[in-house]
């Protein structure tokens, strides 16, 4: 495989490339779908090829072949590089200004104790038939769906710095819903084990069968929970929730490339401009927001990004002050870096690499508080688990959130249900009004597997934690 | 890039796909593409991407536990391994009660004649494109606007197979722009799809949306509250899809669609139907499962007709053509669909 990727390489720079790279990615993945007692679906599928990347003529070409062979990796080269001649008919008057980056070799590997693709499929299978049978127990409950997704990725990427990279990472995860319905409508909960770049023993280790019964309560329970009211209330938000709500309007907000407007036509660009960087006051003081790409078990964590550049961790947000971006080697010198934060991924072979969500997370606070404490210290307010529905604006500035289950907060308790809670905010204001993050025994880390991003979109993953937070005086109900 | 294939030599890996699966029952299918895109932003061009790919997907069953499985590798070694893990996964499989056999020639029905290949679409180049894109950005260049979007042209192949005797083949092409331009206080969007490339002109798409940013110029607020809204044909396009909710999820009271069958769901002047064969936006003359794909009328004169519904719905015992079917292989099927304007025009007004 190695030799495949230099030979790619030859033949850019042969035809000209000033730059170039070529990847090899070989993917597997396996996916099972149960409804009520029936295995809706089990499927297992495996893909492999080549995509090789060049700047040429100061354009980017890039060309993918699907076949691993001397012949069709050569001319997936050639094609880039005409591909890239095309481009420079209308390119950038600068060109573009790749960033230097020193080779680098190695391999990562994601630790996995329990390969999932070992364990057979009759307990997996068995074991979402479990779930679904205790969460149907559940008098109310009309429905109950679960599912599991593995995935196992090995890449080697080869670039004309003289790099030579290659990782294998894993992912595992599994998720159900129960949906309880009456004569009038319906509801759902859900439970996850968020995916996570780990091994076979996450699935063991997630109490997803016993937390059935609670979720299937849970379901019945929205119901008849009250509606949502209308009108200002703090938000403690666990970070089960807070992962979307991060992910939409920090996550995508501070990567360069949208910021530069090179996403504007389809995914957007962003309010968090390259002007106001060290100075936009993007929160309050308590806001803390990190990007870190060697977390352990995170879904971005692989070593190395397909720029080639190392993972890295670094603040995006301190002290709710905006200090910088997810970034590239293209883009990077946007903002007087020199060099990459290592950004740049590719969700497949046949991808194009792109800006895409570090793994980033709010961070702890520094004072010791639980969620007990937090919700005790609130007197009227609304506490939101899970991920619901979302909208914002193509400049993540203005934005509406529901969540999976809420529950009313008086004077200090947990109370009833509520239903169909939303919340509207402008994301500073949003952020400006955090005022309680609890501790690190606290943060949590969620896994997105579903981000969409380019054109052709390409899917990527990350994780997104956080501690339980507070938010004071959001309005909600706004979508009544 | 060859990733495209003819009939015949689609067809040939799939019968050797068949003759591996020693299966009661099998569905092979072959997808491929062949892609090529240019993004632009700022007035320039930002990416170039040319790809293509065939994926073998490997159905087996026995009795009533089915399993599937996918490769990119059409090699016969890996045409044996992938056939090899359908059936291993279809073996521990609990039988799914909603299973059905392969459709056999006679159920499949008559397919439709659809137009959906041509052949300079196939042909259009990168410099080609770098071209319109060139041509697109002066026209947002001299309206004094930055420019960002994409053009991209391509073509595809769906060959299936199966134990029962069924062989369908369609192929067709594709070409779309999509073109933001921005005005220091305004922004226009304009798309053109087509499945010839030759009805696509990125110079008047570019003015459109140069145009649109122009007249969007010195926005006022908008007052909260309820008002009037005109949807543009793209933005209506963009809502239809929620108006389309599977037969099951429906009848269990899962949809918001619960209840309202023959029921009144928008105004008199909307009609929603489907047609396949309509040259304005040919669909596949078969759906996943091989079934032909037929003209359907979801909402007739603002009342609804029928929700999306998978074969095993229509008729739980067996298969009937007594109702249309729109099965595929993912059972939630996404329905090609074109709204009828009724006396509203070209747009759909929502109160």
């Amino acid at each position: 495989m190695k030799e495949l990727c230099l030979r790619a390489l030859d033949v850019a720079r042969g035809k000209g490339a000033a730059y170039a790279d070529a990847r090899i990615i070989r993917t597997r993945r396996q996916e099972i779908a149960t409804e009520d007692q029936r295995v809706s679906s089990v499927s297992d599928g495996e893909s492999a090829g080549m995509g090789v990347r060049v700047i040429a003529e100061g354009a980017w070409g890039f060309a993918a072949a699907p076949r691993l062979d001397n012949e069709s990796v050569e001319n997936a080269a050639v094609e880039a590089i005409a591909i890239a001649r095309a481009a420079a008919l209308a390119k950038a008057p600068e060109g573009i200004r790749w960033a230097r980056e020193e080779p680098r070799t190695g391999c990562f590997r994601t630790p996995v104790r329990i390969d999932p693709f070992t364990v057979p499929l009759e307990e997996k299978i068995a074991l979402l038939l479990a779930i679904n049978a205790e969460v149907l127990k559940v008098k109310g409950v009309r429905k109950c769906h679960s599912h599991m997704q593995f995935k196992r990725e090995w890449r080697l990427l080869a670039n004309s710095d003289g790099s030579l990279i290659e990782s294998e990472t894993c992912t595992s995860g599994a998720n159900y819903q129960a949906t309880a319905v009456d004569e009038s409508t319906a509801k759902r909960r859900n439970f996850s084990a968020y995916a996570r770049n780990i091994g076979y023993e996450h699935i063991r280790e997630t109490p997803l069968l016993a937390e059935a019964t609670r979720v299937g309560e849970e379901a019945v329970a929205q119901l008849k929970g009250k509606p949502c009211p209308v009108g200002r209330k703090d938000l403690v938000l666990h970070p089960s929730h807070l992962c979307l709500t991060m992910h939409e309007s920090i996550g995508h907000a501070t990567e360069l490339d949208r910021v530069l407007g090179m996403e504007e036509s389809l995914a957007g660009s962003s309010f968090a401009t390259v002007d106001q960087l060290d100075s936009l006051r993007y929160g309050s003081p308590l806001m803390n927001v990190i990007c870190d790409n060697t977390m352990p078990h995170g879904l971005a964590s692989r070593g190395w990004d397909d720029d080639g550049v190392e993972a890295q961790r670094w603040p995006v947000i301190r002290d709710g002050i905006l200090v910088d971006y997810q970034t590239s080697r293209e883009v990077c010198h946007a903002i007087g870096a020199t060099r990459s934060h290592g950004s740049c991924r590719a969700d497949s072979w046949a991808s194009i690499p792109i800006i895409r969500q570090s793994n980033l997370g709010l961070a702890p606070g520094t004072e010791r508080l639980s969620l007990e404490e937090l919700i005790g210290d609130t007197k009227d307010g609304i506490y939101i688990e899970g991920t619901g529905s979302f909208s914002i604006d193509q400049r993540r500035h203005n934005f509406q959130f529901g969540g999976d289950c809420f529950w009313e907060i008086k004077n200090g308790r947990k109370g009833a249900i509520l239903k169909d809670v939303t919340y509207q905010a402008i994301t500073t204001e949003f952020w400006g009004s955090l005022d309680a993050v609890c501790d690190e025994r606290f943060w949590t880390p969620y896994g997105v597997t579903n981000c969409g991003k380019g054109d052709p979109q390409q899917i990527a993953q990350m994780t997104h934690g956080s501690a339980p937070a507070r938010f004071r005086q959001i309005s909600v109900g706004g979508a009544r | 890039m060859t990733s495209m294939m003819n009939e015949q030599q689609a067809m040939e890996i799939l019968e050797r796909a068949l003759a591996a699966a020693d299966a009661e029952s099998a569905v092979v299918s072959l997808g491929g593409f062949e892609r090529c895109s240019m993004r632009f932003a700022n007035n320039a061009i930002t990416q170039s991407v040319a790809r293509g790919n065939a994926t073998l997907s490997v159905s087996c069953a026995y009795g009533q536990s089915h399993g599937a499985a996918s490769t990119n590798d059409l090699s016969s070694e890996s045409i044996a391994a992938v056939v090899e893990r359908a059936r291993s996964i279809a073996r521990v499989s609990p039988p799914d009660p909603e299973y059905l056999p392969p459709v056999t020639p006679e159920e499949a029905g008559a397919y439709p004649e659809v137009a959906a290949h041509f052949e300079r679409t196939a042909r259009h180049d990168p410099m080609d494109k770098a071209r319109g894109v060139q041509a697109a950005i002066a026209r947002a260049v001299a309206g004094g606007m930055r420019l960002s979007g994409a053009f991209a042209t391509g073509e595809s192949f769906h060959a299936l197979a199966n134990s029962a005797g069924l062989r369908a083949w369609h192929r067709s092409t594709h070409a779309g722009a999509h073109l933001t331009a921005l005005a220091a206080d305004g922004s226009g969007w304009a798309q053109q799809m087509a499945n010839d490339v030759g009805a696509i002109d990125l110079e008047s798409t570019a003015a459109r949306a140069v145009d649109i940013a122009e007249r969007s110029r010195n926005p006022g607020e908008a007052a909260p509250g309820r008002t009037t809204v005109i949807l543009s044909p793209a933005a209506a396009a963009g809502l239809i899809g929620y108006l389309t909710c599977d037969a099951k999820a429906t009848d269990e009271g899962r949809t918001f669609l619960r209840g309202k069958m023959d029921a009144r769901v928008c105004g008199e002047n909307i009609t929603l139907r489907s047609d396949p064969a309509d040259p304005r936006s040919p669909g596949s003359p078969f759906q996943g499962n091989g079934l032909a794909s037929r003209t359907l009328r979801w909402v007739e004169n603002g009342v609804l007709r029928r929700p999306a519904r998978d074969a095993f719905l229509v008729h739980p015992h067996g298969r009937s053509d007594a109702l249309p079917v729109d099965g595929n292989d993912t059972r939630r099927p996404v329905p090609h669909r074109r709204r009828t304007a009724g006396r509203a025009g070209p747009t759909v007004a929502v109160q």
